[in-house]
């Protein structure tokens, strides 16, 4: 008998193989030493991975109870900030962030009739001004990219992005997408109307330009404005650091660009 | 579980599998724990091609597979990002040595298409017969024979020693 795949070595360990197959996978195990010694690793493996933190979006898949109305119909705002310049700082700059506090006003502009109704302008965003709380100077460098974050919603069986004042329904699958801007990692993280901050996913940046996060929200039929954020970092950040840096006003992560969009119900 | 997977749950069962395998392809922790909340984020998005004509831990190895390999062909078309890489296991869970891993991977499967590095992978790495591997990759057995052999010869310096069992 050659050697038990990696796969089989795990569905025995799982009690996955029938009887009879399981049997003589057992039997091979308690004569190869190779088998032993993969098996003992599988068994390190698992030590570790039982200790390690289990990520919040997946203990709590915020796919499946977004909030974004309880009426059949929600007016969705759809509003892009870019909270920090789009000239790459130093990693240990403080960031200049738009307060959450102002995230309504910049909805209600959209609302009213700022010219972001259309799928190039919502791909290439106007960055907030710097608001009053966060004092510090705000530079650009000419031609620097600006942070993109975008909500894009199914429709039938292609995607389109969400336009600003658009209604959306509860059911209706939303996803994210962001440019990384050369950055290695993108966490990704939402803030409802209750203030209370959940971060999704800590995704390694794959290539350059646009990219799909790899869930999408359905939205629920709770009610309040639901905001997103995508913070784009060269380091790992700690979750409750950001989680943190989320729940403050106005919004500091050190070491990362933050940007964001706000879908809003009436 | 067709369209109502419980993520929670099959992360606590398979997620030191995913780990596992993750770490053997792509030999970075930091690339590895990535790699593995992928995993588990795409199984809500592919959530209706789990028919249950396969046990769990089968579909979510092949989706782990194919996540891990394309990270691999990311990071090699962004040589300007570097990834720290682990120093060779003293053990592993394939059955090859780390180095052989390393070198079917970063030296040997280049110009090869999708379906026959996994299938390498699958018998070289994974220790999977052919039929095996075929079940994995939508194969018949001795199609993943064909496709192993040609890939083989293809070879222009003498295939290392750990292939000549293929």
């Amino acid at each position: 008998m050659t050697h038990l795949s990696t796969l089989k070595l795990h569905q025995l360990r799982l009690g996955e193989l029938p009887g009879d197959e399981a049997a003589r996978c057992q039997a091979h195990l308690d004569a190869c030493a190779l088998c032993q010694a993969r098996h003992g690793h599988q068994a390190e493996v698992r030590r570790e991975f039982e200790a390690m933190p289990v990520p919040l979006a997946i203990v709590r898949p915020r796919w499946q109870r977004v909030a974004l109305g309880a009426m059949p119909l929600l007016a969705a705002a759809l509003v892009l900030f870019a909270l920090l310049p789009g000239a790459t700082p130093p990693a240990s700059a403080p960031v200049d962030e738009a307060a959450p506090g102002e995230l309504p006003a910049r909805v209600d502009a959209a609302v009213d009739g700022d010219p972001v109704a259309t799928p190039e302008a919502v791909a290439a965003p106007e960055p907030a001004a710097p608001t009053s709380a966060s004092k510090k100077p705000t530079t650009r460098t000419k031609g620097a990219s600006i942070p993109r974050l975008e909500a894009w919603v199914e429709a039938g069986e292609s995607e389109r992005p969400v336009y600003p004042g658009e209604s959306l329904g509860a059911g209706a699958r939303v996803q994210l997408r962001y440019d990384a801007l050369g950055k290695n990692f993108v966490t990704l993280a939402g803030r409802d109307s209750n203030g209370v901050v959940e971060v999704y996913a800590t995704i390694a940046a794959g290539a350059r330009g646009l990219q799909s996060a790899p869930f999408a929200f359905t939205l629920d039929d709770s009610k309040g404005e639901q905001a997103f954020f995508a913070l784009l970092s060269d380091t790992r950040l700690d979750p409750e650091a950001v989680k943190t840096a989320l729940s403050s006003n106005p919004v500091r992560m050190d070491g990362a660009i933050v940007t964001s969009l706000v879908l809003r119900k009436d | 579980m067709h369209g109502d997977l419980d993520i929670p749950a099959l992360y606590r069962r398979y997620g030191d599998l995913v780990l596992g395998r993750c770490r053997t392809i792509l030999r970075n922790d930091a690339d590895a724990a990535d790699a593995m909340q992928d995993v588990f984020l795409k199984l809500h998005r592919f959530r209706d091609s789990f028919r249950g004509d396969a046990s769990p831990s089968t579909f979510l190895y092949r989706i782990t597979t194919t996540t891990c390999l394309n990270r691999l062909r990311s990071r090699r078309r962004r040589p300007e990002d570097p990834v720290e890489e682990l120093p060779p296991l003293p053990s592993s869970e394939s059955v090859l040595d780390a180095l052989a891993v390393r070198q079917l991977l970063d030296e040997l499967v280049d110009g090869a298409d999708e379906k026959t590095v996994e299938c390498l992978v699958y018998h070289f790495v994974d220790g999977m017969t052919h039929d095996e591997a075929g079940e994995m990759v939508g194969l018949s057995g001795a199609a993943v024979r064909k496709r192993i052999a040609t890939f083989r010869a293809s070879l222009r310096d003498n295939p290392p020693p750990w292939m000549e069992d293929a």
